[in-house]
C-alpha cells in the first residue's frame, strides 16, 4: 500500500514535470511575445525589457529558473513582497522574527506588469475554487440521490423521469445551459443576478451551469452501479439473514455501489476546472479561468505557465487521490 | 484517469454470438442483427433522424441558407420576426426605436397605438392610407376615396330590384334602383346590403374640350369637359385638377406643394411617380408616394388614390373605412408594425414605441411648462407648475400634453425578413446556423476518424505484441492522457495559429496555415482534437486485444500459420470492433463540445466562419436584450449532442445486449 502511494505520487510529479516542459517549450515556440502590443520601441529598449525579465537567457536556463522559483523554498527577510518578481504564495515567519520561509514564486506578469502572477492567484484562484466546490456540491447533491432513487425504483416512473433528465443533462454544456439559465432566471423572471460575483445568489446559476452535466453523469453511474450491486449474492444473503431494509441499503448496497462513482470524481474535477473557462466568461466571474484564456492571447508567459501548472496539479492530484481511494473502498482491489 | 480497475465489462471476453437473444437466432449477421435492435430503440431512431436532418442541412447549407454567412445588413441588426418576439417576452416588453429615415412615419406624436398598427411605411415596399377614407376594390385596382368626399351610399334590401350590377360604370343621372339616380359619374360597388358609388375621377381627353387648367381647384358642379356630343362633365367633388397628356384627373386629396428655390436642381422628372423618401431637390424629400408634377418652380406631389393590386396581399376589404396608419397592402416583409400597445414618440429620425409606463400630463389648465421638448429629466424634476417627473426619461411637449418617455433600454426591431432573426451585425441567424452545423458535424466525424486511424492501430500493436513494446507504448499514452486535454488543445491552437501566421511561403507550416485559412479556421481545431483524442481509444483497443489474443480462434489461426498482420486484421479486429464503435459514438458529443468550447473562447474558427460556439459567444454578449441570438444556436448544440448521446446509448444496447440497462 505504502509503496503504491509512493509510486502514484512519483508518477504525479513526473506528469507535472512533462506538463511544465511541454507547456514551456510549446509556449516559447509560438511566435510573438508579451511585448508585441506595446508601441514600436527601438530594439535596444525591447532588449532591456527582455533582460529585465530574464528572457534573453537560453531557454533551458529560463525554464530551470522558473521551475526553481516555484519549487525551491527560500529564506528572506519578513514583510510584504519587495517586488512583483519576488512575490511568494506561501510565507511562514520563522521563529525569531528575522527571517521568513517563502515558497512558490510564480514570477511577475509580463503583460500586466504592476502585478505578480502570485498576486493574481491570490485574488482569482479563491473564486475559481469556490465556484468549483459549489459545482461539485450541485453535482453530488443532485446526481447521487437521483441515481439512488432511480435504481431502487427501477422501471417505475421515477426511474424513467430521472434517467430522461440525466440524458438531457449529459447533452447540455456550460455554453448551452449558461445562457439559457441567464435568460430564464435572470432576464425573464428576475430571480437571480444575471452575472457578477459576490453574494450568495451569484453562486447559484454558475454552480448549476457547471455542475448539472456532472450531476447527470453521477446519476447514471450511481444507478448502474447500484443495480449491479443489488443483484449480488451478498445482498441476497443479507436479505435472507433478515437484516432490515435500511441497514442493507446503507451498509451493503451504498458502500459497494459507490466505488465506480468515486472513479468518476477525477474526471469530474477535470471538467469542473476546465469548464470554469467558459462559465467564468458567461457569468463575468473574476476567476482564474478567464485570466488563463486572456493570458494565451497576450503571450503572458509567466501567467500561462503558472495557470497551466496549477490546473494540471489539481487534475493530477484528483486522479491520484481517486486511484488511492479504491483500495480503501474495496479491499479486494490489490495495488500493483 | 489512470485507473487500474475496470468498472465496465468492456474488457470481458468477446464472444459475439448472442444465442440468448431470440432476435439473433437465424442466419442474420452480427451487424444486421444489431441494426434490427437499434431500429427498435425509439430514442436512438429519434437521435439518428436528428443527426441525418442536421447532416442534410449541413451538406445543402448553400441551398437552405437565405444569405451568405457574412452578409451584413445593418438595418436588420438584432431584428427578429414576430414569432420569435412572442417566444421571448423580454423582446416585447421594452421601448422600441425604429429608424424612420427613408420611411414615411404614419403615427403622430403621442398617439396611442395598438398591436399591429403600422408605424412606418418604407418607400416602395408597402402602401398605407395617407388619409382616412374609403377603400374601393375592383378586379385589378383598389382606390382610396378620402373621408372629405361624401361617397354616395344607399342601403338596399334583398327585395330591392337593382337597375345596375356590381362594378357597372354609371354617369350622373343613371338610375341605380327604383327612382334613385346616380348623383355623379362613378362605378357601382355592391357589398352586402349596401350600394356605394365610387366617384369617377379620371376622364379621357380625346374628343373633348377641356374646360379647366392644370392645378386649378374646382368646386362641385364646375364644368370640366365638354364632350363632342355637347354633354358636359361636371366636377362631382371639390378637388384639384391635373391635366396630363391623355387624361383630366380630379385629385380628391390636396396635393403637396414644394417651392423650389432658385439655383436648386430638381432631381425628379415631370409626370413620374415618386416613392416616399425620394429626393426632390437639395435635401428635400417627399414624405409620400405619388405622381410628381413640375410647374415652373414648384413641385406638386399628387397623392395616389388608386393602386394596382398586383400580387400583393390585400389587408382591407371592399368599401371598408380605414384610418391613417392602418396597413392597406402588405407587399413585402419590411413593414414595421407596433408589436405592443404603447405610446409612439417621434424625434428626429427615430420613432420610439415605449411600453405603457409613460407619464402623461394634461396641459388643459394653462399651467406653465418648466421643461423643453426632448429635455432629459430625472425623477422629481418639475415638469409644470405643480407636476414633477415620476420617471427618469426624455420630455416630449405637445400642444395639449407633456409626456415623459422612460429611458430606453434597447429595442428589437420586428422584421420578417429572416426566419429566426438576425445577429448584432444584421446577419441572418438561420443561414449561420446551417453553415455552423458543418463545423460541428465535421468535429463529430474527425474525432472518431483520427481515433480509429491512429489510436486503434496503436492499441492493436501494443496489445498484440505485449511485453516491453506494450509497456513503453502504454507509458507514453498514460503520460499524454494525464495531460489536461483542454489545456493542451488551447495551447496547440495558439501554437498552430501564430506559427502559421509568421512563417514564410513554401514551408510545411505555411501550407498548413493556408489550409486552415481556406477552411475558415476549422483545420487547426480538428488537428487539435485529433492529436488529443486517439489516446483513449488506444487504451481501449489494447484492453480488447489482450483478451482477444488468448481466444481459441486466434490460437487456431496461429497454428494454421497465418501471418501476424492477417491475424490482427482478419481475426482480432472484427471481433473487437463492437466496443470500439460504441465507445467512439459515445465520445462524439465530447468532440462537438470541444469545438464549441474553443470557438466560444475565441480560439476556434476564424471570425466570419460561423460555429455554434462563436454564435453563442456573440449572442451571450447581448443576452439581456436579444436572448434569441444566443438561445437558438444553444438549442442546436443541445439537440445534436442529445441526438449523438441517444444514438450512442442505442448502439451500445444493440451491439452489446449484455450491457442493456446497466448504465
Amino acid at each position: 500500500m505504502g509503496r503504491f502511494i509512493a509510486r502514484r505520487i512519483l508518477w504525479m510529479f513526473l506528469v507535472l514535470f512533462v506538463v511544465s516542459l511541454v507547456t514551456f517549450f510549446l509556449m516559447r515556440a509560438v511566435p510573438g511575445g508579451p511585448f508585441d502590443k506595446e508601441r514600436d520601441f527601438p530594439d535596444s529598449v525591447i532588449e532591456n525589457i527582455e533582460a529585465r525579465f530574464g528572457l534573453d537567457q537560453p531557454l533551458i536556463i529560463q525554464y530551470l529558473r522558473y521551475i526553481g522559483q516555484i519549487v525551491v523554498p527560500t529564506v528572506t527577510e519578513p514583510g510584504p513582497p519587495r517586488s512583483t518578481s519576488e512575490d511568494y504564495l506561501f510565507t511562514i515567519n520563522l521563529p525569531g522574527g528575522e527571517s521568513a520561509l517563502r515558497w512558490m514564486n510564480f514570477g511577475p506578469s509580463l503583460v500586466n506588469r504592476s502585478r505578480s502572477v502570485t498576486d493574481m492567484f491570490r485574488e482569482n484562484l479563491g473564486v475559481t475554487f469556490q465556484l468549483g466546490i459549489a459545482a461539485i456540491i450541485v453535482a453530488v447533491a443532485i446526481g447521487l440521490p437521483a441515481g439512488i432513487v432511480a435504481a431502487l425504483n427501477r422501471n417505475t416512473i421515477w426511474d424513467y423521469v430521472g434517467m430522461g433528465i440525466a440524458t438531457v443533462g449529459v447533452s447540455v454544456t456550460a455554453i448551452t445551459l449558461g445562457p439559457f439559465l441567464q435568460y430564464l432566471l435572470g432576464v425573464e423572471l428576475k430571480l437571480l443576478p444575471i452575472s457578477g460575483w459576490g453574494t450568495a445568489a451569484h453562486y447559484i446559476m454558475p454552480a448549476f451551469t457547471l455542475g448539472f452535466a456532472q450531476a447527470a453523469i453521477i446519476a447514471r453511474l450511481t444507478r448502474a452501479s447500484l443495480l449491479q450491486v443489488l443483484n449480488e449474492d451478498y445482498i441476497r444473503t443479507a436479505r435472507a439473514k433478515g437484516l432490515n431494509g435500511r441497514r442493507i441499503l446503507w451498509m451493503h448496497v451504498l458502500k459497494n455501489g459507490m466505488i465506480p462513482v468515486v472513479t468518476v470524481l477525477g474526471p469530474i474535477t477535470a471538467f469542473l476546472v476546465t469548464g470554469s473557462f467558459v462559465t467564468e466568461q458567461i457569468f463575468a466571474i473574476p476567476g482564474i479561468g478567464r485570466a488563463y484564456v486572456q493570458s494565451i492571447g497576450n503571450r503572458d508567459y509567466t501567467l500561462i505557465m503558472g495557470t497551466t501548472l496549477l490546473f494540471a496539479f489539481v487534475l493530477v492530484l484528483a486522479n491520484t487521490i481517486v486511484d488511492i481511494s479504491y483500495g480503501w473502498l474495496d479491499p479486494r482491489i490489490r495495488y500493483e | 484517469m489512470t485507473s487500474n480497475v475496470t468498472t465496465t465489462p468492456e474488457t470481458d471476453n468477446n464472444d459475439v454470438a448472442y444465442l440468448d437473444d431470440p432476435n439473433s437466432a437465424g442466419s442474420k449477421g452480427y451487424w444486421a442483427d444489431a441494426w434490427g435492435r437499434l431500429t427498435r430503440n425509439r430514442m436512438a431512431v429519434l437521435g439518428l433522424i436528428i443527426i441525418i436532418v442536421n447532416m442534410l442541412l449541413a451538406i445543402f447549407a448553400p441551398v437552405v441558407a437565405i444569405e451568405g454567412i457574412d452578409d451584413q445588413n445593418t438595418e436588420e441588426a438584432n431584428a427578429a420576426p414576430a414569432w420569435v418576439i412572442n417566444l421571448f417576452p423580454i423582446l416585447k416588453a421594452r421601448d422600441e426605436t425604429f429608424d424612420s429615415s427613408g420611411g414615411e412615419v404614419l403615427a403622430i406624436m403621442g398617439q396611442q397605438v395598438n398591436e399591429g398598427d403600422l408605424l412606418i411605411d418604407f418607400a416602395g415596399d408597402n402602401l398605407t392610407a395617407s388619409v382616412a377614407g374609403t377603400v374601393f376594390v375592383d378586379a385589378r385596382r383598389f382606390y382610396l376615396i378620402p373621408d372629405t368626399i361624401e361617397v354616395a351610399r344607399f342601403d338596399i334590401s334583398d327585395s330591392t330590384r337593382l337597375s345596375v350590377s356590381n362594378l357597372d360604370d354609371v354617369v350622373a343621372g343613371d338610375t341605380l334602383f327604383g327612382d334613385t339616380t346616380a348623383p355623379y359619374d362613378g362605378v357601382v360597388h355592391i357589398v352586402n346590403n349596401q350600394l356605394a358609388l365610387q366617384p369617377e375621377t379620371t376622364w379621357r381627353r380625346d374628343g373633348t374640350e377641356v374646360q379647366v387648367e392644370n392645378l386649378q381647384t374646382v368646386a362641385v358642379g364646375d364644368v370640366l369637359l365638354v364632350r363632342e356630343d355637347g354633354t358636359e362633365v361636371l366636377a362631382p367633388f371639390a378637388g384639384t385638377i391635373f391635366v396630363t397628356r391623355n387624361n383630366v384627373e380630379l385629385a380628391l386629396i390636396p396635393p403637396l406643394e414644394f417651392d423650389v428655390p432658385e439655383g436648386s436642381e430638381i432631381e425628379i422628372r415631370d409626370g413620374r411617380e415618386v416613392d416616399a423618401g425620394t429626393v426632390l431637390f437639395d435635401d428635400v424629400t417627399t414624405p409620400i408616394t405619388g405622381d410628381a408634377f413640375i410647374v415652373d418652380n414648384k413641385i406638386y406631389i399628387r397623392q395616389s388614390e388608386q393602386w394596382l393590386l398586383g400580387d400583393s396581399g390585400l389587408t382591407v376589404s371592399d368599401t371598408q373605412s380605414v384610418a391613417a396608419g392602418d396597413a392597406l397592402i402588405d407587399t413585402s416583409n419590411r413593414n414595421i408594425y407596433a408589436n405592443m400597445s404603447g405610446t409612439v414618440f417621434i424625434g428626429g429620425d427615430d420613432v420610439i414605441l415605449t411600453a405603457s409606463d409613460v407619464q402623461r400630463y394634461d396641459l388643459s389648465d394653462n399651467s406653465v411648462i418648466h421643461v423643453a421638448d426632448e429635455q432629459v429629466v430625472s425623477i422629481g424634476e418639475p415638469l409644470a407648475d405643480d407636476v414633477t417627473a415620476n420617471i427618469q426619461g426624455t420630455v416630449y411637449v405637445t400642444d395639449s400634453e407633456v409626456l415623459v418617455l422612460p429611458v430606453s433600454t434597447g429595442y428589437t426591431p420586428l422584421r420578417n425578413k429572416y426566419p429566426i432573426g438576425a445577429d448584432y451585425l444584421g446577419r441572418d441567424l438561420w443561414s449561420r446556423l446551417v453553415f455552423g452545423a458543418r463545423v460541428s458535424l465535421l468535429a463529430a466525424f474527425i474525432g472518431p476518424l483520427v481515433s480509429i486511424l491512429v489510436g486503434m492501430p496503436y492499441g492493436l500493436i501494443s496489445g498484440y505484441f505485449g511485453g516491453a513494446v506494450d509497456n513503453w507504448m502504454m507509458r507514453f499514452v498514460d503520460l499524454m492522457y494525464a495531460f489536461p486535454t483542454l489545456l493542451l488543445i488551447i495551447l496547440l491552437m495558439a501554437f498552430f495559429r501564430s506559427s502559421a501566421a509568421s512563417t514564410q511561403p513554401g514551408t510545411f507550416v505555411y501550407q498548413m496555415g493556408e489550409i486552415d485559412r481556406a477552411t475558415g479556421g476549422v483545420f487547426f481545431i480538428f488537428l487539435g482534437i485529433g492529436l488529443t483524442s486517439w489516446m483513449r481509444l488506444a487504451r481501449l483497443t489494447r484492453g480488447q486485444v489482450l483478451s482477444a489474443r488468448e481466444t481459441e480462434y486466434v490460437t487456431a489461426a496461429r497454428a494454421l500459420g497465418q501471418s501476424t498482420g492477417q491475424i490482427m486484421i482478419r481475426h482480432i479486429l472484427p471481433n473487437i470492433l463492437g466496443p470500439i464503435v460504441i465507445s467512439e459514438t459515445l465520445t462524439i458529443p465530447t468532440y462537438i463540445r470541444f469545438e464549441a468550447f474553443l470557438s466560444f473562447i475565441g480560439l476556434g474558427v476564424n471570425a466570419p466562419t460561423p460555429s455554434w460556439g462563436n454564435m453563442i459567444s456573440d449572442g451571450a454578449a447581448v443576452l439581456r436584450n436579444y436572448p434569441h441570438e444566443a438561445l437558438f444556436p444553444a438549442l442546436a448544440l443541445f439537440l445534436i449532442m442529445f441526438a449523438f448521446n441517444f444514438l450512442g446509448d442505442g448502439l451500445r444496447d444493440a451491439l452489446d445486449p449484455r450491457l442493456r440497462g446497466v448504465d
